[in-house]
């Protein structure tokens, strides 16, 4: 689904038919650790939904959660109160064996593509492999099937026979994208899956990710640190802090108009590659303090509060609830903060455009 | 020691290149450069481009076991590191020189704390006493932003965050006023937000102190943030070297266009395909003559394939080595008669 917005209208990500029933839905999910230092919880809390052929970018710093929210969803992680809702079915519920079977249409892509591909096996046998496990294709024809999708990913099938460790990064990247695609799934969690490439080669698997998406409907939950792949594949996007959401919307209003001082705080750091990056730099810091705290020090009300500018003593106690953003604000788009509506403008240079 | 005229540092030549049983692996071929008293220079390439290894060659940095087979010069005040004593080595190390590298927790001794860890740096190259040294590491502590200086002189590193503990080398490298910083991907495990803070503090410490920066970093933001002058790095060889508008705005090396068009633009609101470079970087390079670039550049001709590109000045202060380089890329609309051009099939990596 590729769009283009023309500069002078407010775009609007394409809101598929609003009664499209989300293939995933997470309401108000909690996860929670033993540590020797006492309880964490990664996810505190959150609710959000992804929509079918829709990619919903899942951003925030090192420690916010969102890769455990991306566990949680593959069951990997054990939700200890809230649903997990994928293609009708509470995921918290079922069985390990229908988990097990769910996996076909629930696939996931990693950071590492090295770690996450058995050295052991050939590049064929590791792409057919989910075709085996669900019992989906045998033989010559499942062979046929995975070197149809070595060509769909952009690898030659004479790679087929080779292991992982013959492979650049890239190749192995599209041989976990291959995988997670072969049992034609209706959703895939993709946790950092450029982060790890170079910038040339990463420009190749943005594209696959994107053509892939356009050819077979998959959505996509992006998880990543990098705001700018992020808007550039996304058509919403939830900022996560600590554990929470803390906005959330059509990715364009979000990086125009960020509305929470933290998402304003994250985007206003970004580096641009462009000639008044010094200048920006300069302001950038007047917007954000300070370290993320680890979950072992979650602060009392609004988590952002100690390094907010405009935090007050409501924040300091009472917790916001993420709660739809009104007036002239498209719709959809939702923020966690008590003060979102009297916060002035972030300064045209730090904002997106 | 020379006086204020004349470059700070003069690379010529650098060849570096790791001896092993089964090849010899160049990973520096041929670099030369010049970096004048607080200028601030960055280096931009991908993974295994050589910008690291140039660094450490010029310091010589590298541990016992590795075998190394270094040539060419590097002048840094006068005299060339390369052939310099152990002796003079150890006094422009973490001296008149100082080093920031990527990882703060792996460069810190984790059971001496932060404080003492910087005063032994200043005992290492100033006359001084414990106790002089042991306050000027508590204001080095300050100038950087560590809260509670005097106080946290005492933890072990530990227990300082990733951000905190990156402020903490940094004053390690400042505490001799060395006269050129190197920084190593000194933010990339950073998160953004922390990031900026520390750039900012390097901004200011630059203005303050006067001091040549070397910028080594895989992120061409950074690069724009910091530094006067880029130069990129590819398949161990320079590319281009310009002013930073002009490197980021009209790139002339077919690489630095690719490099700055491939990362994706925050403000970019279309969801527009990228048009990536085919293939990736070589491995290993060969001796033979020619351009390193040439198998994935859109604009080469057979010229490149066999015949080293010579430096080609496109500016003052621009240059870059490449045979079709006269114009900047990005300023006349692309010339591609008499090229290879692209094919989808391309898009598969098969350079080996």
């Amino acid at each position: 689904m590729t769009m283009l917005a023309p500069d002078d209208v407010a775009p609007a990500a394409p809101e598929p038919e609003p009664a499209a029933v989300p293939v995933l839905s997470i309401e108000d999910a909690k996860v929670t650790y033993e540590t020797p230092r006492g309880e964490i919880s990664p996810v505190d809390g959150v609710s959000l939904h992804v929509k079918p052929g829709e990619t919903l970018g899942l951003v925030g710093e090192s420690g916010c959660g969102k890769s455990t929210l991306g566990r949680l969803i593959l069951q990997l992680a054990k939700a200890d109160a809230g649903t997990v809702t994928f293609d009708g079915e509470d995921l918290t519920s079922v069985s390990r064996s229908r988990m097990r079977a769910l996996r076909r249409t629930l696939q996931v892509i990693y950071q590492d593509p090295r770690g996450s591909l058995d050295p052991k096996m050939t590049i064929r046998q590791i792409v057919a492999e989910p075709l085996k496990v669900h019992g989906l294709a045998k033989g010559a024809a499942r062979d046929a099937k995975a070197d149809e999708m070595l060509l769909s990913v952009g690898l030659d099938p004479q790679l087929g026979d080779r292991k992982p460790a013959e492979l650049s990064g890239g190749q192995q990247q599209r041989v976990g994208i291959g995988r997670a695609l072969i049992t034609e799934p209706k959703l895939i969690v993709c946790d950092e899956p450029v982060s790890a490439l170079d910038v040339s080669v990463q420009a190749q698997v943005i594209n696959l990710l994107q053509d892939l998406k356009e050819r077979t409907g998959v959505a996509y939950l992006f998880i990543s640190h990098n705001l700018a792949v992020v808007r550039h594949l996304s058509d919403r996007v939830a900022v996560m802090y600590l554990g929470r959401i803390v906005e959330q919307g059509p990715v364009h209003d979000v990086f125009a108009r960020p509305l929470h001082p933290y998402s304003r705080g994250l985007l206003a750091s970004v580096l641009r590659p462009d000639a008044d990056a010094p200048e920006r730099l300069a302001e950038v810091n007047e917007h954000i303090h300070g370290d993320v705290p680890g979950f072992h020090e979650v602060p009392q009300g609004c988590r952002f509060h100690p390094r907010c500018p405009y935090a007050t003593d409501r924040c300091r106690e009472e917790v916001p609830e993420l709660e739809k953003a009104t007036g002239d604000h498209a719709r959809d788009h939702h923020v966690a903060c008590h003060h979102w509506e009297d916060i002035v403008p972030l300064p045209t240079a730090l904002r997106a455009r | 020691m020379r006086g204020t005229s004349g470059p700070l540092l003069e690379v010529e030549d650098l060849h570096c290149s790791f001896l092993t049983p089964r090849r010899e692996v160049r990973a520096v071929d041929g670099v030369t450069f010049a970096l004048d008293p607080g200028e601030s220079l960055g280096v931009v390439g991908e993974s295994g481009s050589g910008k690291t290894v140039t660094a450490l060659s010029m310091l010589r940095l590298f541990g016992p076991a590795s075998k190394v087979r270094l040539s060419g010069r590097a002048t840094f005040e006068g005299v060339d590191l390369l052939r310099a004593s152990p002796s003079h080595l150890r006094k422009v190390r973490g001296g008149r020189i100082g080093v920031v590298f990527q990882d703060p927790l792996t460069s810190l001794d984790p059971v001496v704390p932060v404080g003492e860890q910087i005063a032994e740096a200043i005992r290492l190259h100033k006359d001084v006493t414990r106790k002089e040294a042991r306050r000027k590491a508590i204001d080095l502590l300050e100038r950087v932003g560590i809260p509670d200086p005097g106080g946290r002189a005492d933890d072990l590193p530990h227990r300082f965050s990733g951000g905190m503990r990156q402020r903490i080398m940094i004053a390690m490298a400042i505490s001799c006023d060395p006269q050129l910083l190197i920084a190593d991907e000194a933010t990339t495990a950073l998160d953004a937000t922390v990031q900026a803070q520390i750039l900012a503090l390097l901004l200011e410490l630059r203005r303050d102190m006067g001091m040549a920066m070397l910028v080594i970093s895989h992120d061409l933001g950074v690069v724009a943030a910091l530094c006067d002058t880029v130069q990129v790095m590819y398949a161990g060889r320079l590319a281009e070297r310009a002013p930073t508008k002009p490197l980021l705005e009209t790139p002339a090396h077919p690489y630095s266009e690719a490099l700055v068009r491939l990362v994706p633009k925050l403000d970019d609101r279309t969801h527009h395909r990228l048009r990536p470079i085919p293939g990736q970087p070589p491995v290993w390079v060969s001796a033979a003559p020619g351009c390193r670039f040439a198998p994935r550049c859109e604009r080469s001709i057979d010229r490149c394939d066999d015949h080293t590109p010579p430096l080609t000045e496109i500016a003052p202060g621009h240059t870059a080595w490449c045979w079709k380089a006269e114009t900047p890329v990005l300023s006349t609309p692309m010339d591609l008669s008499g090229t290879r051009g692209w094919t989808e099939r391309d898009e598969q990596e098969v350079h080996p």
